[in-house]
């Protein structure tokens, strides 16, 4: 039996990681987001909680290859078969740090065809989670093997399976969630920048905080049931906030001067590449529309900063994954007095 | 079955970087240019230009991914396994390599590709044929193919035979004009949004780049280029210190196609210069400088600083001989001198540079794990398919053998089963595994020497900048490490061992020098650290890399420091099989103790002088562009 999921909006504090976590949920184009820290900051439970607040999305009947109703034709398995559209959940895959290529990828059973003539194909973790959340905890000791594979099907949104002659591909989109503790050793700079956001987080300083975590723990090891009965208003106005959302994203503004504020702020903290600026605009606009406002402004540029540089202002192979958010913040506010002036 | 193509970003929506869509569409004109190497840092466009080049290629190009997870069988073809089933015949079922034949081979992270994959694909750009000799099936075919690669020079190197097969090389940089960066956000913005219809906007201009490219296409046997601009070719060539003539010849088909592209019939000297950034960068030879140039102050320094030193020593030292079995002739040295002249101090890491290959010897033991240093069996399906062996407990099926162990059995099976639909009659007993090699990490185990005698003349900034450039190598094949360090009286576990090589680093950096060399301790922590990693895992093998001058002067018992550290050394090498390294960092002189070739020689060691670990072999990639 599946255990009780920790409610989501119940989780105290960490509010950058949950807001990270939520938009996602509202933009997948976020491709992800990396969540670094100790043991015990709640960074798990977030994301397994995050499974009831996700939306629903319509399948081509119970496809193991999750394909949408109107793109069946291109699925391998559906093929020419029209079957009934089902609605579920958006899901979380979980790619346990231990799995092997066969089950990430998938494989083709050679021994069952050899001796049948039949072929099988047994889809693998990535196939569950097209169009969903892969999660992987404790993703920086995941072999390096199954981060190429990764990084191959998030660079071409495309799973390979192929064996002795048999090829086999299949569409896998999915938001890359992570997390892990860096003293357990870093992650692969290639693996790093997929990840759209990046947050950091340390256990709460706060004693009233605290002590309220260990009030709502004891208060849902006791009794799950009501725990999470009693947050269901809760969690539906934040399902029905995301849904809203997802609504308005296509139609929020972000006027030229923002658009040149995010690029300045990123050439001046030198960082490697346009992804930086890319995803600073993406999560500047979900987070106006999560915000239900017209126009991102400023504000939002600082919320994107930080959820989209700590993990790209630059350094070398030996350098800590950029914590100092500081001096991002002195920048943001530098850049905006010059303005003014 | 169906294959799934992504949208590609349109080439022509690519806002700047020039230099790199230039070099990409030049492949096209003249395919025999023999591909390009994208060089830069994340995120600058490099993979959305080389993948929007299918939107540029006609129908009757093909364009084809190398992914860094695919296995030889993608890459070089496999038996057809359904036609071996159905008639029991051997046939070929051609891989990427016949499938990108007149095409373009796109390998992203090239620096990253399996070592087996890279050797492969050299065979086969230099030969022009794929010639499959395995499973049992012999087949030969052509494979011509432009190679486009992508890099992340932080990562690590491509191979220099590897790097030579690409013609041309474009460092890629970001766009730094804001106004154009903004434009970039938003067009991906627009392309994430609707696909189709962003392609769709760019469909006319990108209609016009293809018109340009064609027409390059079928003029550019037709450019002119005169006997004097092929001398200035030469010059250019000779003058950049470039080995061979592929140089050459390359600049001058670059400069053709450049001057096809822009619609003339004669080259320029604008189109040599042009092409002799594309060509040369990657082809430039370091000079052969003697190692340690660049550090030219310092170094002048150093020497000067130790003459006097070792006369003064020389001096010190007429009874050394009769004084040898007695005590260590350095260690009253060392007390007289370093500790209260030179308290604990800090020095900052020195400069990195490319290291020696350190690794295993092969053995019979299989692991799990990946990396780049040393070749192992594996479960895993990853490596290369050695032989195949009856079934063991993997799901990795050897086709070949299997239908071979099989072929006997037919007439008599088919004479019980009946006839049957499968040409083939397959039965638990014939099935074969696949038994495969590859690379792993290894677990580098550091010692190393923080005695005041490290802090003597600076020593310890080089030995850091040595140790760091371990590191860094370390880095890039994905080892484990771990590091002691030895000083005062006593040897410390600075960092258990761990795949945070970042932690290594950090550690190096804060280690202090000072005090005297307590080495036979820091065997005995060695030995239990090594003891306890192999309780851990029994595969692993261990290299312990040892960075001491040898001179021992504090010993665990009461006996004499340099002897109880060799005996140790002796005792270490006997239980734990490692590999073992010595880095002696005794500068040279008129005197020299060569108490750690001692050591070296107990543990049975590959032995270095601390110049030494420098790797010659290694090309540079010269970061500067060509002068005119």
């Amino acid at each position: 039996m599946e255990k009780t999921a920790y409610p989501f909006s119940a989780i105290v504090g960490q509010e950058l990681m949950k807001l990270g976590l939520i938009l996602n949920v509202v933009n997948p184009f976020l491709s992800g987001i990396l969540i670094r820290g100790e043991k015990g900051t709640a960074k798990s439970t977030a994301v397994r909680a995050l499974a009831d607040i996700l939306p629903e999305i319509e399948t081509s009947g119970d496809c193991p290859f999750q394909c949408a109703p109107e793109a069946f034709q291109e699925c391998p398995y559906c093929g020419n078969a029209v079957r009934p559209v089902k609605r579920r959940k958006v899901r979380v895959v979980e790619l346990p740090v231990s799995a092997t290529e066969d089950r990430v990828v998938g494989t083709i059973d050679i021994e069952h065809a050899l001796k049948s003539g039949e072929k099988r194909i047994e889809p693998g973790l990535l196939a569950s989670a097209h169009r969903g959340i892969l999660y992987i905890d404790e993703v920086n000791l995941l072999d390096d093997h199954i981060v190429d594979v990764l990084l191959d099907s998030a660079a071409m949104g495309i799973n390979t399976i192929e064996r002795e002659g048999i090829s086999f591909s299949h569409p896998a989109r999915f938001v890359l969630v992570g997390t892990m503790n860096p003293e357990e050793g870093e992650i692969r700079p290639q693996l790093l920048d997929r990840f759209g956001l990046c947050v950091n987080i340390q256990g709460l300083d706060d004693i009233n905080e605290r002590i309220e975590i260990i009030k709502r723990r004891e208060a849902f090891e006791s009794n799950p049931e009501s725990f999470k009965k009693a947050w269901i208003p809760h969690q539906e106005s934040l399902v029905k906030k995301i849904a809203a959302a997802k609504e308005v994203y296509h139609d929020v503004v972000i006027p030229e001067g923002i658009l040149r504020k995010i690029v300045t702020l990123v050439v001046d903290l030198d960082i490697d590449g346009h992804r930086g600026e890319i995803m600073m605009m993406k999560t500047a606009k979900t987070v106006a529309a999560f915000e239900q406002k017209k126009e991102a402004d400023e504000e939002d540029i600082g919320i994107a900063a930080e959820l989209c540089l700590a993990h790209r202002v630059r350094r070398r192979p030996f350098e800590e994954v950029g914590l100092d958010m500081n001096a991002v913040r002195q920048r943001i506010r530098k850049n905006m007095e010059a303005e003014n002036v | 079955m169906p294959v799934f193509r992504e949208e590609v970003f349109p080439f022509c929506a690519i806002v700047g970087q020039e230099a790199m869509k230039e070099a990409l569409l030049l492949n096209i004109v003249d395919p025999s240019i023999g591909g390009v190497l994208l060089r830069g840092k994340k995120g600058s466009a490099k993979s959305t230009a080389s993948r929007a080049l299918q939107s540029i290629l006609g129908s009757g190009t093909p364009f084809c991914t190398l992914p860094l997870s695919a296995t030889e069988d993608m890459v070089v073809g496999s038996i057809d396994f359904e036609e071996a089933l159905r008639s029991g015949a051997k046939k070929f079922f051609p891989g990427i390599l016949a499938k990108v034949h007149t095409g373009i081979l796109y390998i992203d992270e090239v620096n990253l590709l399996n070592n087996h994959l890279a050797e492969l694909l050299l065979d086969v750009c230099a030969s022009g044929v794929n010639r499959v000799e395995r499973e049992g099936v012999s087949y030969i075919h052509a494979s011509r193919f432009c190679l486009i690669g992508t890099m992340n020079p932080e990562e690590g190197e491509v191979s220099p035979q590897l790097l030579d097969r690409f013609g041309l090389s474009v460092a890629v940089d970001n766009e730094q004009d804001v106004l154009n960066r903004v434009e970039i956000i938003k067009r991906r913005e627009e392309f994430d949004r609707d696909r189709k219809r962003f392609i769709l906007r760019f469909q006319d201009e990108e209609g016009k780049i293809r018109e340009a490219v064609v027409k390059a296409r079928a003029q550019v046997k037709d450019v002119f280029i005169t006997e004097q601009q092929k001398q200035l070719i030469a010059e250019i060539v000779t003058k950049n210190n470039c080995a061979g003539h592929r140089a050459d010849i390359l600049i001058g088909k670059t400069a053709r196609a450049i001057a096809a592209l822009g619609g003339r019939l004669k080259v320029d000297i604008a189109d040599i210069q042009k092409a002799g950034r594309y060509v040369l960068p990657h082809r430039l030879r370091e000079q052969n400088e003697p190692p340690g140039k660049q550090n030219n102050p310092q170094r002048n320094d150093a020497p000067k600083e130790d003459t006097p030193k070792n006369n003064h020593n020389h001096g010190d030292n007429q009874p050394q001989g009769a004084d040898k079995d007695n005590k260590p002739s350095p260690a009253p040295k060392m007390k007289k001198l370093p500790s209260p002249a030179r308290p604990e101090m800090t020095f900052e890491v020195g400069e990195t540079f490319s290291v020696k290959r350190i690794n295993c010897a092969k053995d019979r033991i299989f692991r799990k794990g990946s990396g780049r240093r040393s070749r192992t069996k594996t479960k895993q399906k990853l490596g290369r398919y050695v032989r195949s062996v009856i079934k063991k407990e993997t799901s990795d099926i050897a086709l070949d053998a299997t239908i071979r162990a099989a072929a006997v059995q037919q007439k008599q099976r088919r004479g019980t089963a009946g006839v049957g639909s499968l040409g083939m009659i397959i039965r638990e007993e014939d099935i074969r595994s696949k038994q495969r090699e590859k690379k792993t990490g290894n677990f580098i185990l550091f010692v190393v020497d923080a005695s005041g005698s490290m802090g003597a003349y600076r020593r310890m900034v080089e030995t850091k900048g040595a140790i760091m450039s371990l590191l860094l190598d370390a880095y890039q094949k994905r080892d484990k490490v771990g590091m002691i360090a030895f000083r005062k009286d006593k040897a410390e576990c600075l960092l258990a061992p761990t795949s945070s090589v970042d932690l290594a680093a950090r550690k190096l950096k804060e280690l202090p020098v000072g005090g005297k060399t307590p080495l036979a301790s820091a065997f005995a922590l060695a030995y239990e650290t090594l003891r306890a990693a192999f309780f851990k895992d029994k595969t692993i093998r261990p290299i312990v890399v040892i960075i001491t001058d040898g001179k021992a002067n504090v010993s665990c018992s009461s006996g004499d420091p340099v002897q109880e550290a060799l005996g140790y050394s002796l005792r270490i090498a006997d239980e734990i099989a490692a590999k073992y390294v010595v880095i002696d960092t005794e500068p040279p002189g008129v005197v020299t103790l060569g108490l750690a070739r001692q050591i070296a020689v107990c543990l049975n060691a590959e032995y270095y002088r601390l110049p030494d670990i420098r790797s010659e072999e290694l090309f540079k990639i010269s970061r500067e562009i060509v002068n005119q």
